[in-house]
């Protein structure tokens, strides 16, 4: 597989704080890739050394796209956690003056921005000041700045806070359009509904390190269980003692529970149909809500 | 390092600044408040010529000599003459301190707004911290040109017109100022002002870059007085350098970059008279050039450190510790 972005055992230490310590991943052209993690886990740190804005101690970070081992800046777009803009500036003067910085010429950084605020429903505040928009409209405008100059890779870090549920929507949407339009996307989020719908491949960190990486599928299928409910005739009392089976809650007609790990789901439906008459079941994989906060409760509490 | 970008930032920050109403406050108060404390400058220097040519400090033929290169002359005219001289540094003096009062304030504050807003986040993943740094500094001192053109402009249209008020006609007054100011001299002003300024904008950034935004909008300051203190002593002792310009404090002045530019100012308005010893013009560039590099070189370095730092002002051991990375 390609790569378009290579991090390598990358450690970054603040005053004897270890903020991150030994990560290597990968990142493939036009995959949205999901950097999750708790907060204070160092993701931050993380996505500022991917960016150049800090040299990690020791370890590398290569883009394909690098020039002598040099990033340049124009090809990588940032949506930062910590959000802010120029307060007192018009939204035009804002958009062009980031986008300069980007080496785009004015007049086409005018025309992308109009088109974006098009799409944003956001035209008329063109020439307004940035103080007059409510929060959510301030982060499409930081949104817009991040990808205006067209980078073919775009680091999204907590893009959905704060907004309500229908911007929500439509940042998802504005990422698939990202993504369907081949931008490779680092999506940092704690929204896991928007990284189950949204990413293919997943770095999880905590207190600074890995703890699991690797495509949506592999991770639910290593660290998820698998839930079933029943639905049934008979006496379902034989479950309580059925060894395979965790956090049980039985009812007349209808079960609920766990399997233990590395029960297979076809042998335990063949042992399951003779004692029973089935009338409805459905056998789910953990959201990545669950497999994250037991991954993260395992591997302990952010050191920062 | 890429200078598009340089010039990007540069280009905003003068843009925007222009048309704030700080800049327009200090671009035509200022010149309200160097008037009165110029006529309180007059008055005091007309007072120390007086003394000045007591003791013959001054070679009144010399002085007459000039006085008839530029026209007829009475002797009264001798008086308005050291006036002149002593206010021309004076004023310039004046424009500098206050120009980098400006730019102390603009810059500091600028930073800390970047801070406080995280703009400065989404800035560092499309410049370095150096770019954002020194396309201030460049952005400023274009401010600080335009200001010190109106201020210039401001302070000739008052010559021209009070002066003839006063009963000196104006081709007079400009051949006196001609007198006082050749090229040369000029030439070195513009020298010493631009470099002054750069060393000043540099520890600006550096500052605003380690100050903590909470102590700035609680007001704490210290840091910019600890700048502008030793800016303003030429100033404070105008009279002694003037009356011994090729003396041990005048030449110790000269050395300090916080306090050559306007000591050689006023050094060198009265170069016509007592000449600068060109080694001292050379060894206080020099020292002020490299002290300019210095100064751009360990601001980068605390700049770009302190810039992503966002709680508390930054102590001086925490500075040191930044330079040695």
């Amino acid at each position: 597989m390609s790569e378009i972005l290579r991090v390598t055992e990358v450690h970054k230490q603040f005053d004897g704080t270890r903020a991150v310590n030994g990560i290597s991943f990968s990142v493939s052209p036009g995959e949205v890739f999901g950097l999750l993690g708790p907060n204070g886990a160092g993701k931050t740190t993380l996505i500022r050394m991917i960016l150049g804005i800090f040299q990690p101690d020791q370890g590398s970070v290569n883009f394909s796209f690098a020039l002598n081992g040099h990033l340049p800046k124009d090809k990588v777009g940032y949506l930062p956690e910590e959000r802010g803009l120029y307060e007192d500036r018009k939204i035009s003067d804002t958009l062009l003056y980031l986008a300069s910085l980007k080496q785009v010429a004015p007049e086409r950084a005018r025309e992308r921005a109009l088109r974006w605020l098009e799409r944003m429903e956001l035209t008329k505040y063109f020439e307004r000041r940035v103080r007059e928009l409510s929060k959510g409209m301030q982060q499409k405008i930081q949104f817009i700045a991040s990808v205006l100059h067209e980078p073919p890779f775009v680091v999204l870090d907590e893009p959905f806070s704060g907004l309500d549920p229908v911007n929500q929507d439509l940042f998802r949407d504005l990422i698939l359009e990202l993504k369907a339009k081949g931008t490779t996307v680092l999506l940092s989020s704690h929204q896991m509904n928007f990284v189950e719908d949204l990413c293919d491949r997943i770095l999880l960190v905590n207190r600074g390190q890995a703890i699991v990486y690797g495509t949506l599928k592999e991770i639910k299928k290593t660290h998820g269980h698998d839930h079933v409910y029943l639905e049934f005739k008979g006496d379902g009392r034989f479950l309580q003692s059925d060894n395979r089976i965790k956090a049980l809650q039985l009812k007349e007609t209808h079960a609920q529970f766990v399997l233990a790990p590395g029960v297979s789901v076809s042998d335990f439906l063949k042992s399951l149909s003779s004692p029973l008459e089935i009338e409805q079941i459905s056998i789910e994989k953990s959201p990545l809500h669950e497999i994250f906060v037991n991954l993260v409760k395992s591997t302990g509490a952010p050191s920062a | 390092m890429n200078m598009k970008t340089i010039l990007s930032v540069a280009k905003w920050e003068f843009l925007q600044n222009i048309k704030s109403r700080r800049f327009l406050t200090t671009t035509v108060l200022i010149p309200m408040i160097i008037l009165g404390f110029s006529s309180v400058g007059l008055w005091i220097s007309s007072n120390s010529a007086r003394v000045a040519s007591d003791h013959s400090l001054f070679d009144r033929a010399a002085l007459e000599r000039i006085l008839q290169r530029s026209g007829q002359l009475s002797s009264t005219d001798i008086e308005l003459q050291l006036s002149i001289m002593i206010a021309i540094p004076s004023i310039f003096a004046f424009i500098f301190i206050w120009s980098s009062l400006f730019s102390v304030v603009m810059v500091l504050m600028g930073v800390v707004r970047e801070k406080q807003s995280r703009v400065v986040e989404l800035l560092l993943s499309s410049i370095s911290p150096y770019q954002l740094m020194y396309g201030k500094i460049l952005g400023f001192a274009g401010l600080g040109l335009v200001q010190v053109l109106v201020w210039i402009a401001i302070a000739l249209a008052l010559f021209l017109v009070f002066g003839p008020l006063l009963g000196v006609p104006a081709p007079l007054l400009v051949a006196l100022v001609l007198t006082f100011m050749p090229w040369h001299i000029f030439f070195l002003y513009v020298f010493f002002f631009a470099l002054g300024y750069l060393f000043i904008a540099a520890l600006s950034a550096a500052m605003g870059a380690t100050m903590g935004v909470e102590d700035v909008l609680s007001g704490q300051q210290l840091q910019s007085t600890l700048i502008l203190m030793p800016m303003m002593l030429p100033l404070m002792l105008l009279a002694q350098i003037i009356e011994n310009p090729n003396g041990a404090l005048a030449l110790i002045l000269s050395l300090v970059p916080f306090t050559a530019p306007t000591t050689m100012m006023m050094r060198l308005a009265v170069e016509a008279q007592i000449p600068v010893p060109l080694w001292q013009i050379g060894l206080s560039l020099t020292i002020l050039i490299s002290c300019v590099y210095l100064a751009m070189k360990l601001a980068g370095k605390i700049f770009s450190v302190g810039i992503l730092l966002y709680g508390k002002s930054a102590t001086f051991s925490e500075m040191w510790t930044w330079l040695r990375r």
